[in-house]
């Protein structure tokens, strides 16, 4: 039923800004929720998100959990995808979840989870 | 038993098992969902003469296809001409191609990337004779859109079906990411682990350590929230497979394929008799209403194997597809032949019709007249009496 990934993620502990990117892949339709801690700052976005979450030395100790619901819509392929970057920190780390599907038309769930220090 | 009775035994079984699935899909579903948008039929048969409809349909790809073709003969032999397509796009994926993106009208670039496929035919003639002249030829093909139109929002009510499966996972993600971050919040071991991350000139190999039992104990939450949102998820999830299995894409305005392929023949079906035989290009489009095509061919084919004898096609097709299940469509080509020996020119047309009998399967019946009977791009006789069976694996699962 979901796909799961965790992370951690070092920060900079300074200004720079920290920039997430998810993109629900393989032209699949797909909503994703993004929550810093308890706070709702992504909520169902199609497609693409480019979302600049926080200032580095403001994120440390936070976690912050994508929660992505992915349907296969493609006559095309039975794959899903959804990719994660995040930016600013003492690298940019990236990673893409894959799942082939068995049913026209069958709901996968993706977790991604990031801890920040 | 005779071989031929056997394979023609199994040849209607086979027919029998899909009937009984389209029975079955049909009570399932109380809707059977069809897809205008398989792809053509294997560039290969083109060269062969054997193509079901000699002005394609620019469609879509599925990522992996499989077409079997019946000159029916009053169905007396076995299907003797088999293609398999691949998309390289598909197959290989595309994580950075989003839902949106690929529902606009792309650039030329972005078409060929998203309908480049390459596809190989095999095609039998049985000899009538005692001397064993049979040939079988083999065929690599490719094709691609340079224009390929843009999604029709009203198809079949399109917009509204997305609507509605839109609005289930948006449902279904909400009631996930509520439940996921309230186990979270406060939890004891992911919090005395984050205040782990937290201490001074942390090392690389703690880091790693800590990442793994913070996974565990995600993992952990996220299946206590799966396990109890089961029933809501199955539920929905299943009311989103409703609709999506039924969600048929088409596109609508100007479209243009590129087409080649490259035959071999090989003699009393031996290796090494095998010669380059054939071989062309062609572009085929035209414009798409919801309801009606209008669509064109040119084709140069090539034949070294005579002299170099050339031949140059023109034709046209209409279709219209408003039947629900149905296509019906008609075609005429008109060809001249040039170089060394060249014939007068000759003609086919056909009336062809397809049945869509599941997601991303259709049964095609072609009749008319070819191009005539024992020339040098035409090896059978005039009557065109075909039936195409397509299946696009990339998004179907098993039928039988």
């Amino acid at each position: 039923m979901s796909t799961s990934m965790t992370k951690t993620y070092q920060l900079r502990k300074d200004e720079g800004e920290i920039k997430l990117t998810i993109i629900i892949g393989e032209a699949q339709l797909g909503v994703t929720s993004v929550s810093l801690e308890n706070d709702l700052i992504v909520n169902n976005e199609t497609g693409k998100i480019e979302k600049v979450i926080g200032r580095g030395n403001a994120l440390i100790g936070k976690s912050l959990f994508c929660g992505s619901t992915v349907t296969d819509v493609r006559t095309e392929t039975n794959k899903t995808s959804i990719t994660y970057r995040l930016e600013g920190g003492v690298s940019t780390y990236e990673n893409t979840l894959q799942e082939t599907v068995n049913t026209e038309g069958a709901v996968i769930r993706y977790n991604a989870t990031f801890f920040f220090f | 038993m005779n071989p031929l009775k056997l394979n023609i035994i199994l040849f209607f079984a086979l027919l029998f098992l899909i009937s009984c699935r389209i029975y079955s899909q049909g009570e399932e579903k109380n809707e059977i969902s069809f897809n205008m948008l398989l792809p053509p039929a294997s560039p290969g048969f083109i060269l062969m003469g054997k193509e079901p409809a000699s002005v394609e349909r620019p469609g879509s790809v599925s990522d992996f296809a499989v077409s079997i073709l019946n000159q029916t003969k009053n169905f007396t032999i076995f299907p003797l001409n088999y293609s398999i397509e691949a998309a390289p796009y598909w197959l290989i994926g595309a994580p950075n191609l989003t839902f949106e993106e690929y529902s606009k009208e792309g650039s030329v670039g972005d078409n060929f990337l998203q309908t480049l496929s390459v596809s190989l035919a095999s095609s039998t003639e049985e000899s009538n004779n005692s001397e064993n002249l049979s040939v079988t030829s083999a065929a690599a093909g490719i094709r691609f859109s340079l224009f390929r139109g843009a999604v029709d929002p009203k198809f079949n009510d399109y917009s509204a079906r997305l609507d509605s499966i839109l609005a289930r996972i948006k449902f279904i993600n909400t009631i996930f990411q509520d439940e996921i971050v309230k186990r979270k919040r406060n939890d004891p071991v992911l919090d005395s682990l984050k205040g782990m991350l937290l201490q001074p000139d942390i090392s690389a190999d703690k880091v790693t350590i800590i990442e793994e039992k913070l996974r565990l104990r995600n993992e952990e939450i996220e299946k206590e929230a799966d396990a109890e949102l089961k029933e809501s998820f199955k539920s929905e999830a299943e009311a989103v497979r409703s609709v999506a299995g039924s969600l048929q894409l088409r596109r609508i305005g100007w479209k243009l394929d590129i087409a080649g392929a490259v035959l071999f023949d090989f003699i009393q079906q031996k290796f090494n008799k095998g010669e380059f035989s054939r071989y062309g290009l062609w572009l085929s489009g035209g414009y798409e209403w919801t309801s009606f095509s209008g669509l064109g061919v040119v084709r140069l084919l090539r034949d070294p194997k005579n002299s170099g004898l050339n031949s140059f096609d023109i034709g046209g097709r209409i279709i219209y597809d408003n039947l629900r299940k149905f296509a019906f469509s008609a075609e005429g080509i008109l060809r001249k032949f040039s170089g060394p020996g060249a014939d007068d020119s000759q003609w086919r047309a056909a009336v062809i019709l397809d049945y869509y009998f599941g997601d991303n399967k259709k049964i095609s019946f072609t009749f008319g007249k070819n191009f005539e009977a024992g020339t040098r791009f035409s090896t059978s006789g005039d009557l065109i009496s075909a039936i195409n069976l397509l299946f696009g694996f990339g998004t179907e699962r098993p039928i039988l």
